[in-house]
């Protein structure tokens, strides 16, 4: 567990977040703030708050900032009973109208999962999803179609128990310590640069894919992000939080439950 | 047993790896079914199955079992369990709070996190329980639920499946009890 910046440290640095990055940073749990502020000081060998200070200001650190912040995913298909529900439950559901969004886009494999199913039911061609992710490299990274072998093993178990036709193979090629997604399933991707409360897609959007996001919000910031994605989706579109995520009850009536096991929602 | 009626917590907090099941099974098959303060468990558990776990548990508890959501209450007489593949903390607001972040000790959910926020919210308010398991996990958290003058109790190991779980924390401090899984009950029961 790092070591990181203590109570009125936290209080200066997000005041200086918020003012760079047009969000509340505040608004985040606060000991989420210090065990995620310590790990940045940890991957950015932070050694004063001051000089952290400084570079927020003059916008150094933002970048790396905006980097290692956020909690990625880490593996293909987290939660492969959900997977299998996109496939056989919202997917046919939509339609012709698959526009997808995730607004809080932090690594790729929560991106890669969702392009893997639309290929397998050869949807590919009619889909556009939007993300939004402040972090230039993180887009970088995404555009390159890149994974870890790291998790190799767990993106495997985890596919497999998918049961799709095709083989985890016929997407990714294993090359110099990486696994590549083939580069034709990137085409459909509109990056957003910004964070989503700032920045939304110009289009009608079907399905929302929003998993865990809210874990590292506070109350506030919860209801706020709930009654911000209701107002900028129409009614019936999908909103999919993680399993062990909950609209709030003061948000409840503005969404309808579609499927309890996998946190699955409906604009009303 | 001494009763201990003075001391007052605000939560019972208990973590374990390989072996951990059956023992915290005896213990809440044979808890007070009024027994008033919360437990908060952690156990190391297989990321990919999601149920079988937790209903286990409810069929011999005397106190009702609930995997927790995010954001959830924390309330007396009730038992929560860390859901599988998530973190879980315990904020200052007697609320749980689950994350995904990195694992940590191979873990997720780690037991020194669990144990760690609850020491930070909870103070010498919590008693920590620290079961059989087969790696380190759990000990830096329990000896910071010492540090902080929380109520520590460790399985003996002579009692447990794999030892090296107790064993770890018993080389950072020194706990308030060494206890077989029967004295666990006890005391639990003599709060």
């Amino acid at each position: 567990m790092a070591i990181g910046p203590n109570i009125n440290d936290i209080r200066e640095i997000t005041v200086a977040l918020s003012h760079k990055l047009k969000l509340d940073y505040a608004n985040y749990a606060f000991s989420f703030l210090r065990r995620r502020l310590a790990h940045v000081y940890c991957a950015l060998k932070i050694k004063k708050t001051d000089t952290f200070l400084e570079d927020i200001h003059s916008g150094n650190v933002i970048q790396d900032f905006c980097y290692n912040f956020p909690v990625g995913e880490g593996e293909l298909f987290r939660d492969p009973s959900f997977w299998r529900s996109v496939r056989t439950k919202i997917l046919p559901a939509l339609g012709d109208n698959l526009t997808f969004w995730f607004p809080e886009l932090v690594s790729a494999e929560e991106l890669y999962s969702l392009l893997i199913i639309l290929e397998e039911e050869k949807l590919t061609h009619k889909a556009k999803i939007f993300c939004n992710t402040k972090s230039c490299q993180r887009i970088e990274e995404i555009k390159q179609g890149k994974i870890s072998l790291k998790n190799i093993e767990i993106h495997k178990s985890n596919f497999k128990r998918l049961e799709l036709h095709s083989k985890f193979e016929d997407f990714f090629t294993e090359e110099n310590g990486y696994a590549a997604i083939h580069e034709g399933l990137l085409e459909k991707i509109v990056y957003l640069n910004d964070n989503f409360f700032n920045c939304v897609p110009d289009q009608q959007i079907a399905c929302t894919l929003f998993r865990n996001r809210m874990l590292y919000y506070n109350g506030k910031m919860q209801c706020k992000a709930e009654e911000y994605l209701q107002q900028n989706l129409s009614k019936g579109a999908f909103l999919v939080l993680g399993i062990k995520e909950q609209i709030s009850k003061e948000n409840e009536l503005l969404f309808d439950l579609f499927d309890s096991s996998e946190q699955i929602y409906q604009v009303l | 047993m001494q009763q201990n009626t003075a001391i007052k917590y605000k939560a019972i907090v208990m973590g374990g790896s390989a072996g951990s099941f059956s023992v915290v099974s005896k213990i809440l098959s044979n808890i007070n079914p009024d027994f008033k303060y919360p437990i908060l468990i952690c156990m190391h558990r297989l990321k990919h199955i999601r149920s079988g776990l937790v209903e286990g548990l409810r069929l011999k508890s005397n106190l009702p079992v609930i995997e927790p959501f995010d954001k959830e209450n924390i309330e007396g007489g009730k038992v929560y369990l860390a859901p599988s593949n998530y973190h879980m903390f315990i904020e200052i607001d007697a609320t749980i709070s689950l994350s995904t972040e990195e694992v940590f000790n191979h873990s997720r959910p780690s037991i020194d996190y669990t144990f760690s926020s609850a020491a930070t919210s909870f103070r010498e308010k919590m008693v920590g329980i620290l079961l059989t398991g087969a790696n380190k996990d759990g000990a830096i958290g329990m000896k910071e639920v010492h540090a902080r003058n929380g109520y520590t109790i460790v399985q003996d190991p002579a009692t447990c499946d794999v030892q090296t779980m107790p064993n770890a924390a018993l080389q950072l401090f020194k706990p308030n009890k060494l206890l077989s899984p029967q004295g666990i009950t006890d005391f639990l029961n003599s709060l």
